[in-house]
Formats: C-alpha cells, sequence, structure tokens
C-alpha cells in the first residue's frame, strides 16, 4: 500500500523515524508512482535551495544603523551582571547554605552578645564608663556585675537620651538619662 | 552560524552577524519584498535588544527571531490584503490609478521565478514551506510557532511544495 504523499513530503525533510523511514526506503524502490512523486518533491526542494540567497549586506548595515542609540549599549557583549552565568546546581546549592548559615550565625551573635550596643572604657582613675546605644532589659545585673565588692572607684553608665526609666528612686535617671553610681 | 562558542551565551553581536543573513532571506521569501523584509528584521532585532539578556544560544535565538518574524509578517499580511482589496476597489471606479505597465515590468525583473512562485501561494502554505526551507525548523518547531500541529505542518509543506512545483514546471513551459 502506498504512503500517503505527505509522508513522502517528511520523509524527505527527514521527517520520519525508524522503522518508518526504511520501510518507505523500501517502498520507494519497488513503486514507480511514489518514486515520480518523490522525485517531483526532491526537485522542488532542490530548486528552493539552489535559489541564490537575496543580497543582504546592505540591508544589513541600514538595519545595524537604524537600531542607533539603542544598540549603542547593547551591541558588543553584556555587562556582567546581565549574563547569565552556568554554574553547576551543587555549587549554587552549597553557596546559598553557606550564606544562610552565616547570616543565622551573626544574628545570633549580636542577640546574645549585644555587640555593639555597649560600649566600655576604663577611665584614667581606675574607674568604668559605660555607653549603652539601645535600652538593656537587665539594668540591675549589669550594676551589679560592675566593681564586684571592690568599690573604690566611680563608675558611671550613660543611657540612651531616648530611654524612659522609672521614677521610683533615682527621679535624676528618668529626666537625664545617666545614672550616676558614686563610691559609698 | 560558524565559529561561534555554543558553551556560552552569545553577545548581541555575534547573534546579529550570524542570523542577519538567514532571517532577512526569510522575511523577504515570506513578504515578498525587501523594503518590508529590511523593516521586519529591525523591528525583530529591536525586540531581540530588548530582551538581550535572555540568550540561551544560537539556536534558541534563531528559533525566537523566526516566531517573531512570522507574527510581523502575519501582521503585515493582513495589512497587504485590506489595502489589495481596496485597490481592487478602487481599480473599478477608476483607470488612472492603475499600476503603470512599465513600473510592472521593472519590479517583476527583480523577482526571481521561486519568489513568483512563493507568492503565489497563501500565507498558510507559504511560511510553513519558508520556515522548513530557509530557517531549517522542524516540524515541531514549525507547528510550535504556527500554533498548528504537526501533522498539519507536514501537509502544509506537502501542499506547498506540490503547488511550488507546478508553478515552476508552467514557467519553464513558459518560457522554452
Amino acid at each position: 500500500m502506498c504512503p500517503d504523499n505527505g509522508i513522502l513530503s517528511a520523509y524527505l525533510d527527514g521527517e520520519i523515524d525508524a522503522p518508518w523511514n526504511k520501510a518507505i526506503a523500501e517502498h520507494l524502490a519497488s513503486c514507480d508512482l511514489c518514486r515520480a512523486v518523490f522525485r517531483r518533491l526532491e526537485e522542488t526542494h532542490r530548486v528552493l535551495q539552489s535559489d541564490e540567497a537575496p543580497e543582504w549586506t546592505e540591508a544589513m548595515d541600514r538595519v545595524r544603523l537604524n537600531l542607533g542609540s539603542r544598540a549603542a549599549g547593547v551591541l558588543g557583549r553584556f555587562p556582567l551582571w546581565k549574563r547569565r552565568l552556568p554554574v553547576p546546581v551543587p555549587v549554587a546549592a552549597l553557596v546559598a547554605a553557606l550564606l544562610l548559615f552565616l547570616g543565622v550565625s551573626l544574628a545570633f551573635t549580636l542577640l546574645r552578645s549585644n555587640v555593639g550596643l555597649v560600649k566600655i572604657t576604663l577611665a584614667p582613675a581606675g574607674g568604668t564608663e559605660i555607653q549603652i546605644a539601645a535600652p538593656i532589659s537587665n539594668l540591675e545585673s549589669l550594676l551589679k556585675s560592675l566593681g564586684g565588692e571592690d568599690m573604690t572607684h566611680e563608675d558611671i553608665i550613660t543611657l540612651p537620651k531616648n530611654v524612659r526609666l522609672l521614677t521610683s528612686g533615682q527621679q535624676l535617671m528618668g529626666t537625664e538619662a545617666e545614672f550616676l553610681r558614686k563610691k559609698k | 552560524m560558524s565559529g561561534i562558542d555554543y558553551g556560552r551565551p552569545p553577545s548581541f553581536d555575534e547573534v546579529y552577524e550570524s542570523l542577519f543573513p538567514l532571517i532577512y532571506r526569510i522575511a523577504l521569501r515570506v513578504t515578498g519584498d525587501r523594503e518590508i523584509a529590511e523593516d521586519l528584521c529591525h523591528e525583530a532585532f529591536i525586540k531581540l535588544m530588548e530582551r538581550a539578556s535572555f540568550l540561551p544560544d544560537l539556536e534558541q535565538s534563531k528559533y525566537w527571531l523566526i516566531r517573531v518574524v512570522k507574527n510581523l509578517s502575519l501582521n503585515y499580511e493582513k495589512k497587504r490584503k485590506r489595502e489589495k482589496a481596496a485597490y481592487t476597489k478602487l481599480t473599478h471606479l477608476s483607470v488612472g490609478v492603475s499600476e503603470s505597465s512599465e513600473k510592472k515590468l521593472l519590479r517583476d525583473e527583480t523577482r526571481s521565478s521561486v519568489q513568483e512562485a512563493l507568492d503565489a501561494l497563501p500565507y498558510s502554505l507559504r511560511a510553513p514551506l519558508v520556515f522548513r526551507e530557509y530557517g531549517g525548523l522542524s516540524y515541531r518547531e514549525i507547528g510550535s510557532i504556527l500554533g498548528i500541529s504537526e501533522n498539519n505542518v507536514k501537509v502544509r509543506v506537502f501542499r506547498a511544495r506540490e503547488r511550488i512545483g507546478k508553478a515552476l514546471a508552467e514557467g519553464d513551459e513558459h518560457v522554452s
């Protein structure tokens, strides 16, 4: 049985997969009618392919020129941040995990140690000056840790200006946001 | 399309230099008009510039550009049909606006017999044949671009070849 003419055209284009392509080749070898159709298709294909390509250089130059300023930033190589860099998936995953770990570690350290929130300096007279950039939750334990039993020096704790303390006891702390603990 | 490192994304220059001749040829064979083909290429490459970072490789760029050319040429085809209908209507009313025989002769002389045979085809047959013959696209890719099945592409390419074959054979008979 002869194949559809469309199949012969598809066969010419290499669009017929095995084993059907082999079957068509065998059929063409034995069928004069299909072979004549196939030869006509082949001839048309040959004529289309041999048709001379149009002269394109002038058009190409004109189009390039017309692209003008829009092309100025794009023609040539793309900037790095616009390029797609092929990165293997395991490497990308490893980098992402590392960045996540560093971020979590940094946040945890900051929360635990108040790094950057408290500045401690030793005064020349032997006292301790503590500058606190943000409110701290347990002021009493901080006070107890200063000097310990040795109360021979003057320690100064400077709190941020916007800190509001309860007015019980030292009124001065609430108004000037400064606590002065003097030697007993 | 040789001399390009396929392992890395091509630059716009590389795409332009490599694909312009092919895209221009396709645009010309589909529209049959050099000026329109040039305009289509201009539009297509502007669109490519706008998506400059999206150039995975040359083959994908080719497929993408042909898809753009198809959309643009289809718009042109519709416009041409409208104008042709209006022109035909007008020529029935007045003989003064018909194309001069001298101008027509000059226009025809610049056309190849293949181009004339392609022009005689309806767009629905011309486009898939041109994409196959000059774009080297597979039936699956052509189907995707035109929004039709692979089987439909197969039928259209065959019918287009059949008609082109007949037209060229008739042309040869007239010449001899």
